[in-house]
């Protein structure tokens, strides 16, 4: 079985230090930094992903599967920047503005990671000031915003509507997303996307990157 | 209890169909004296509105600021009358459940979220989960002291317990259980099971009664083997499909109607809501309940055709 083979079932599995190991193994045999990322460690996330939106595995698989990513890659991080690998691209995610809650956003969060997009978290109860600020000051192509509560999903309206103000809407795209949100709802406030889970939130990232 | 719901729990032919409407303090704040007008139009679900402007009923639960429970977890609300959640977690480590004391309070005090929620609320939700996916002593040592805390507290109310007891704890999340139903069968399924047993051995004619919120549909049947005998689930998060499927004179539910549609349905919407699920849901026997939870989005239109829903199909046979 070969190491990458090896790095992605042990990355499924959520074995940290099996990950880590392997990595260093499979840089010493002399595999790129980018072949070990792509071919092993996101392409392991990806089938995790796949699992989890199926409901094969659950939120506890998907925790240590990623933190068996982030175990490997920062092993491989200073390799990465050695050959000059970028990430696929930037995303910002937040939970919106009078909403505390932040698992639904931190597990999309992860799921992105997972597959190969920086993620900047500027956490929650965030207004669209600051979603704006940050799209000005990164080159992010994508703003994932996340709200729990009936009461504060307009708020996913009030950001779009700042990104617009400030001329800043077609540089982004924007993705909602969160229990009491809708594709009616995403459609009726100028969203471009809409997920029903985190899964299914990177896969619909990931498109805006390619 | 009102009778209507007892009947409707022992499947004892309840003349209409009990309903009960929840109003969060903050619809409170946000309409007053308008809120009690409206409820004074439908004194059959409220007989006594009572409404003073200078003392709306709220627990500190949905007081703006921060406060710290009994475990230590700190709980942030940043808008008066919303409800709080937890920001600080007493456990940052594993060693910190092997220390971690239980609570000396024995007040009976079992506040919404007092088991699987009490795992997360200690740890956080990222770490409880990594304790679930080990399945290692600490994941195991935290569930045997929330779970000793919560028996002593039942004990301690055991003297009071009228004819039915009222529990809340939110199972699932939008599509499913976190933890997976599998892993919930073998870890905290059994933790309901003792926490009940208590109950039902003191009386085995007492009642349990338990809201959870999320997608539960998976272990309704698991809950009922428990010792709860009627679930207050939501509509939305478990489909309706699945909750005729699940429950319909099986599991008596308290059904939690849509509070997703509730702010932003039109009045026929709102209407055929209602109808919809006691069309589904209804038996002449029993097992159905009608729940509507007002928050401070819902316009007082919305919430009259909600009540006005409500009063036409409580009366469906």
């Amino acid at each position: 079985m070969s190491t990458l083979v090896q790095i992605n079932e042990m990355l499924q599995k959520g074995r940290a230090k099996n990950v880590e190991e392997l990595v260093r193994q499979a840089l010493a045999d002399g595999l790129s930094a980018k072949e070990i990322l792509n071919d092993a460690l996101i392409a392991a996330m990806m089938e995790v992903g796949s699992k989890f939106k199926e409901n094969k595995i659950y939120v506890p698989e998907v925790l240590i599967a990623a933190r068996a990513m982030n175990a490997g890659v920062a092993v491989l991080k200073p390799a990465l920047t050695k050959e000059g690998v970028q990430p696929v691209g930037k995303a910002i995610i937040c939970t919106v503005k009078g909403d505390l809650h932040d698992i639904g956003k931190n597990l999309v969060k992860m799921m992105l990671e997972g597959v190969g997009i920086e993620c900047i978290d500027l956490g929650v109860d965030v207004g669209g000031d600051k979603v704006v600020e940050a799209v000005r000051e990164s080159d992010a192509k994508v703003v994932c915003l996340s709200a729990l509560l009936t009461t504060t999903m307009t708020a996913q309206k009030d950001i779009i509507e700042d990104l617009k103000a400030a001329g800043l809407r077609d540089s982004v795209k924007v993705m909602v997303g969160g229990a009491p949100v809708t594709q009616s709802f995403a459609d009726s406030i100028g969203a471009d996307a809409y997920t029903v889970d985190a899964a299914s939130a990177a896969e619909v990232a990931l498109s805006y990157f390619r | 209890m009102n009778e209507l719901l007892y009947k409707a729990i022992t499947y004892n032919y309840p003349e209409t169909i009990p309903v009960s409407v929840g109003i969060q303090p903050a619809a409170w704040i946000r309409h007053r004296g308008e809120l009690q007008r409206l409820l004074l139009d439908y004194p059959q679900f409220f007989p006594n509105p009572t409404f003073d402007e200078n003392k709306i009923p709220m627990s500190e639960q949905y007081r703006a600021g921060t406060h710290i429970d009994e475990w230590g977890c700190v709980w942030e609300n940043i808008e008066e009358g919303m409800d709080s959640m937890v920001k600080g977690h007493p456990i940052k480590s594993a060693d910190d459940i092997f220390s971690l004391e239980i609570p000396k309070n024995r007040d009976g005090r079992l506040p919404h979220g007092f088991m699987y929620l009490r795992l997360l609320d200690l740890c956080g939700f990222e770490d409880a989960m990594i304790y679930f996916a080990e399945e290692g002593e600490e994941i195991k040592t935290l569930i045997s002291k929330v779970l000793e805390y919560n028996c002593r507290q039942i004990e301690a109310i055991l003297p009071n317990i009228d004819r039915m007891v009222s529990f809340g704890d939110d199972l699932g999340m939008q599509n499913g259980l976190a933890v997976g139903p599998e892993r919930w069968r073998r870890l905290l399924g059994p933790c309901y099971a003792k926490m009940y047993s208590i109950i039902k051995r003191h009386n085995p004619e007492t009642l349990i009664y338990m809201h959870t919120d999320g997608c539960i549909w998976e272990i309704m049947n698991d809950l009922k083997q428990c010792g709860v005998d009627m679930i207050n689930p939501q509509f939305r998060a478990n489909g309706l499909s699945n909750l005729v499927r699940v429950c319909k004179g099986k599991i008596p539910i308290n059904l939690d109607l849509d509070r997703q549609l509730f702010p932003f349905g039109t009045r026929p919407e709102l209407m055929d809501h209602v109808g919809e699920c006691v069309e589904a849901l209804y038996l002449p026997e029993g097992g159905l309940g009608l729940y509507a939870e007002f928050n401070r989005d819902i316009p007082l239109e919305n919430m009259a055709a909600v009540l006005d829903g409500l009063e036409k199909y409580r009366h469906y046979k």
